[in-house]
């Protein structure tokens, strides 16, 4: 247990030299007044809601089994910064000055990517300007001995400016919905001091009966009509890679210039044109070394680049080889990109990931009995297995069409491959689909939830 | 760029310092000023939101007529004065002065305010109103019962080890206070939360009791009696300080446990636990809200609550006391709060004190029956108010003055008030002009400072005063002496010459806030209590004389209450919110974002019973009115209660007053706006 930390005023100023920012966040000390969301709207939006700094209440319906929390939550500059290493156009960097993660703008695609893997939700999408913006710490005020808006604003001294050096290597408190994420967040929960059951309602009368309340949660940063461009080009480049493959070893299957370009062409302006900025997406191949989205981004244009050789200059076919193996690292890669975005749930191997996708659809146009029935095997037992857990976000009815759909395309291995092939693409997509839908990335407020309901006593 | 040190003046107990960052005639921010050690930290969301508020394109900035289609359009400051100079020279013409109705009320603190009275004398005299929407009840319960109405330095609450937070939640409302219970807390105290719903103050409580609301009386007699049964008393202090203890614990006697059970709804167990820790747990501060000194038997309830703190001796001494209002500050006047409030004893024939606040609708329409003594209210004058929406009564209160011939309304924002008027005259706002501003929490005097010039077409009252004087052919001279001079120079001479008998200079008050001259960090250390028999007195002749309520504390129901079964089972609960100051900022877009539209909150229960699930829209309804709102599943609020936040407009459609009454409380001409039945149906 923290003591209480401060018996005094917060000191106004003052990092001793030498030291790194932090927030320290009292959790009993705060009303939820939101005096720090607005001063930071002051300081930083215009007066507008610059959004940067949420407060988010466990139980705001107030259900007698549970104590009401709140927490008041920006940016944590990560010693590991989640988003600077996943942003795959550089936009982001360290201010020397204070550690501070800052985002420029100037640099920023917009391809929302820092949101997804943040595992505290800073990184805000700002629509008008296609591009993300997030907390700064109030990097300049820092500099200047000062204090960011939101601590100093803060009346009950809840939400004040402490050092890194002070913070917990890890600030955990599953009520707020944080969890251990192992990136050095510059946040010291104080927690409480003692016990906090919910104050004892002290009249028969206040049973809770059966009804129980919803915790509100945020809208999804990750659907399907937002994200429509990433199916199709999630799809596509498996399906290609497989077609370009099979071609290797059978002509005759392989695609032509025309529909490779045209295919390729179609994955590469769809996801183009669902920046931010589309016209900094060459931006997008600038974080090879940290971002699993630059190397997604090179890998499919090296796929592209050497798949259009080799169908311009089919020998020698080492070319082509190195095409199919692009592919298949651009699926790998594929896998990369959502494998960092944080989950509710333990990550399960997924059935829709494009490399085993990849391998599946080259089997089928292979008519490889091996590939198309060992992969289309493995898919079926994480579907299956994924829809009796419970993690499933197809209805029944389309379970049962992609399941159909599958084991369909796994039994015709014959000269029916385009058939074997289509219908293998069709449930891939009702997959993929399904991939989508069921990737949300972890925030606080949806842990909040989730913590509540685990907590509520059952009706 | 330029900073100053100025002040919230609004109604409300924090009272913060304010430091004001000036960039090209804008404030650019708002921060706290350590230098309070009551509000050492940062300004609630209302202070920061002035930075949008000053500048909102909301605000009025010129004057605004009525025209004939009924629209408000604005209009030179001659047309609007000749309009205002026509209607006042016709009324007081045709049915003297008096007929003049000056309404003021808390929108602004400040020394100045008081130069609207001033200017009506001039004028031959005008009707006002007597009594107070506020507090009125528990500052007279506590000057019958204390003597006066002073507690320990806010800062002082650091030093107990109870803190019992009785209708109050300081989260909200006070939210400089939980800074003192936190730190109270951390040392290990423990908070006793007494609230018919689980606030954000209760989540820190050791123990909430959700008693039914108005039942405050009993309850307390009922932990008295606990307290005398057992013995757990200060006898001591008791033979030296308290009057009246053996006609007051005979009284208790009356009020077992089980019999207060029954009334307050709240378990015996938890009664007896209540009762053990305020008799044993010391220093203990008892800290009484507004809202339950707002029932029509809420007097006699404070003066019960009151009796606790005497029996067990928590009074004048660090960490201990009844922490309701602190007029430390008030020093500009020898009539204080509440006795001011009070119409006095002998008319003087010039200003006509005859309407009840409380009963502001009610009062006004009675001077136009003809039976009436005295000349009806053609004419009324608003500032710093917007009485419609929040005095009692809404819909009569506005069929009152839309029974007038001519409203005027000097307003920043069009209210539903100034949606009403004839004339709509654009007020300052708290940085146009340099003003001394006290407190009732905590104990500083402090500068409400000019830091920006006004709007061109924005005059402060002082001299909407002047020029309206001139047109109406007042004495030049009598103005000049009633009214301080319009430059900045003359309004600090004036304010200098309030100062100068205590000793304190302007330019002190610009540097921050500077205690009172009767600053006590612990009220009646002394136990001197300035009642009659100079002692606390639990039986007070002048509730009889003066109220006609029992000299002693005893319970009564309210006058109106639900009936379980009967045709409003309800109770309607009206606090404020963080959100507002009564009727103010919530215009603004910075508190829209938290809170953009009315609700009812009620418990599922309640709920389920009336097929009304959550978002549904609900019907409130009395005979007095009825608002439709969604609403809220909140297993926090009492069974039987709903709660709506007070401070909606009607414009908005969530005036919770369309549904109280104009009452007035046992003592003290309060408002009894939380006697208040209502049934709640789908809309």
């Amino acid at each position: 247990m923290e003591p209480s930390g401060r018996s005094t005023a917060t000191p106004r100023l003052g990092l001793r030299s030498g030291t790194r920012p932090a927030f320290v966040f009292e959790t009993d000390r705060c009303t939820a007044c939101e005096a720090c969301r607005i001063a930071c709207g002051i300081e930083n939006g215009g007066g507008h809601d610059t959004g940067w700094r949420k407060v988010t209440t466990f139980n705001p319906a107030r259900h007698p089994a549970l104590p009401t929390k709140h927490l008041s939550l920006a940016c944590n500059h990560c010693d590991t910064a989640a988003c600077m290493l996943g942003c795959p156009a550089s936009a982001y960097h360290r201010d020397a000055a204070t550690g501070a993660v800052i985002i420029d703008p100037r640099k920023c695609i917009g391809c929302r990517y820092c949101s997804w893997v943040c595992p505290y939700d800073a990184p805000r999408f700002d629509e008008a300007r296609g591009v993300m913006t997030k907390c700064t710490f109030c990097a300049p005020r820092l500099a200047a001995g000062g204090e960011p808006a939101c601590t100093q604003a803060c009346p009950t001294g809840a939400l004040a400016l402490g050092t890194r050096e002070d913070a917990a290597p890890d600030s955990e408190l599953p009520l707020l919905g944080l969890g251990p994420t192992g990136l050095g967040p510059a946040l010291k929960l104080v927690l409480p001091g003692r016990a906090t059951p919910p104050p004892m309602l002290a009249t028969e009368a206040l049973a809770a009966g059966d009804d129980r309340p919803e915790q509100p949660v945020p809208p999804r940063k990750i659907h399907l009509g937002g994200e429509w461009a990433l199916l199709v080009f999630t799809l596509i480049m498996p399906a290609l890679t497989a077609w370009l493959g099979a071609g290797l070893r059978l002509p005759a299957r392989g695609p032509s210039l025309a529909s490779f370009l045209a295919l390729g062409g179609l994955a590469m302006v769809v996801t183009t044109l669902h920046l931010g900025q589309p016209l900094r997406a060459w931006r997008a191949i600038l974080n090879v070394r940290t971002s699993w989205l630059s190397r997604e981004i090179l890998l499919a244009n090296a796929f592209l680049g050497l798949g259009t050789l080799h169908l311009l200059w089919p020998e020698p076919r080492s070319l082509g080889w190195g095409a199919f193996a692009a592919g298949l690292g651009l699926c790998v890669a594929i896998d990369g990109v959502y494998r960092a975005v944080p989950r509710l749930e333990p990550r399960r191997p997924h059935s829709a990931e494009a490399f085993l996708t990849a391998v599946f659809l080259t089997g089928c146009a292979l008519s490889s009995p091996v590939l198309q029935v060992a992969a289309g095997a493995v898919k079926a037992a994480l579907f299956v297995g994924r829809w009796r857990a419970g993690h499933h976000a197809l209805p029944p009815a389309l379970s049962g069409v992609r399941l159909v759909l599958l084991a369909a395309s796994c039994l015709i291995v014959s000269d029916l491959w385009w058939l074997a092939l289509g219908l293998a693409l069709l449930g891939e997509l009702l997959d993929r689909g399904a991939f989508y839908a069921e990737l949300e990335p972890a925030s606080p407020a949806r842990r909040m939830a989730s913590e509540l309901l685990r907590r509520l006593p059952r009706a | 760029m330029s900073t100053f040190v100025t002040a919230c003046p609004r109604n409300c107990y924090s009272t913060c310092s304010l430091e004001v960052t000036v960039e090209s005639g804008r404030i650019a921010r708002i921060t706290g000023l350590p230098a309070n050690r009551a509000t050492p930290e940062g300004p609630c969301i209302k202070g920061l939101s002035y930075v949008e508020r000053a500048h909102s394109p909301e605000r009025i900035t010129r004057p605004l007529g009525r025209e004939a289609d009924g629209s408000l359009v604005p209009i030179s400051w001659d047309i609007a004065l000749d309009r205002i100079t026509h209607a006042l020279t016709r009324a007081r013409a045709e049915h003297g002065p008096q007929s003049v109705l000056y309404y003021s009320a808390s929108g602004t603190k400040g020394l100045l305010n008081g130069v609207g009275l001033a200017f009506w004398r001039l004028f031959g005299g005008c009707t006002t109103t007597y009594g107070d929407l506020c507090w009125p009840a528990g500052l007279e319960a506590t000057r019958l019962t204390l003597g006066d109405n002073t507690h320990n330095a806010p800062w002082d609450l650091e030093n107990a080890r109870l803190i019992v937070m009785w209708g109050k939640n300081a989260a909200e409302t006070n939210i400089h206070q939980m800074l003192h219970v936190h730190r109270a807390l951390a040392q290990g105290a423990q908070l006793v939360v007494i609230d018919p719903r689980r606030t954000e103050t209760a989540e820190r409580a050791e123990l909430l009791v959700q008693l039914r609301p108005g039942s405050d009386g009993a309850l307390a007699l009922g932990l008295g009696h606990i307290l005398c049964r057992d013995g757990i008393v200060d006898r001591d202090f008791i033979a030296r300080h308290v009057h009246g203890f053996d006609d007051y614990a005979a009284m208790v006697a009356e009020y077992p446990p089980a019999r207060v059970a029954s009334i307050t709804e709240v378990p015996v167990e938890t009664l007896e636990r209540l009762a053990r820790l305020i008799g044993t747990v010391h220093p203990c501060t008892l800290i009484p809200g507004f809202g339950m000194q707002r029932f029509t038997n809420s007097g006699q309830a404070m003066r019960a609550m009151l009796a606790l703190v005497a029996i067990t001796g928590q009074i004048g001494k660090p960490g201990a006391g009844w922490m309701y209002a602190n007029l430390q500050t008030a020093v500009f006047s020898h009539v204080k709060d509440p006795l001011d409030f009070y119409p006095p004893e002998e008319p003087d024939g010039v200003v006509r004190v005859s309407i009840s606040t409380a009963r502001l609708g009610r009062d006004m329409l009675a001077t136009l029956d003809p039976g009436q003594n005295g000349p009806p209210l053609r004419v009324a004058w608003v500032e710093r108010g917007n009485p419609i929406p929040q005095n009692p009564e809404t819909n009569l209160v506005r069929e009152a003055f839309r029974r007038l011939d001519f409203r005027v309304v000097v307003e920043e924002f069009l209210t539903d008030t100034a949606r009403e008027a004839d004339v709509v005259l654009p007020a300052k706002n708290l940085f146009e002009q340099t003003d001394v501003i006290g407190a009732y929490w905590h104990p500083y005097l402090q500068l409400r400072q000019k830091v920006m010039e006004p709007p061109p077409e924005v005059k402060p009252e002082t001299e909407i005063y002047r020029a309206l004087g001139r047109r109406l052919g007042l004495d030049e001279a009598a103005l000049a002496a009633a009214l301080p001079g319009p430059s900045d120079e003359a309004i600090e001479a004036w304010l200098s010459a309030k100062l100068a008998p205590f000793g304190i200079t302007l330019d002190q008050l610009r540097r921050g806030p500077v205690l009172s001259p009767a600053y006590e960090e612990v009220a009646f250390s002394d136990r001197r209590f300035p009642t009659p028999s100079g002692k606390i007195e639990l039986r007070s002749e002048e509730a009889r004389t003066r109220w006609g309520q029992d000299e002693l504390p005893r319970y009564r129901e309210p006058e109106e209450r639900p009936t379980r079964g009967g045709k409003y089972p309800l109770h309607l609960l009206t606090p404020n919110t963080k959100n507002r100051i009564h009727s103010q900022f919530g215009n603004l877009q910075t508190l829209r974002r938290m809170a953009p539209a009315p609700f009812v909150a009620m418990h599922p229960a309640d709920a389920r019973a009336r097929g009304l699930a959550e978002g549904a829209r609900a019907r409130l309804f009395n005979d007095r009115g009825a608002l439709v709102l969604p609403v809220k599943l909140d297993w926090g609020t009492r069974p039987g209660c709903v709660t709506v936040t007070n401070g909606w407009w009607l414009a908005e459609g969530g005036a919770v007053n369309v549904l109280s009454c104009g009452r007035e409380t046992d003592m003290g001409h309060g408002a009894a706006f939380h006697d208040n039945a209502v049934e709640v149906e789908r809309a």
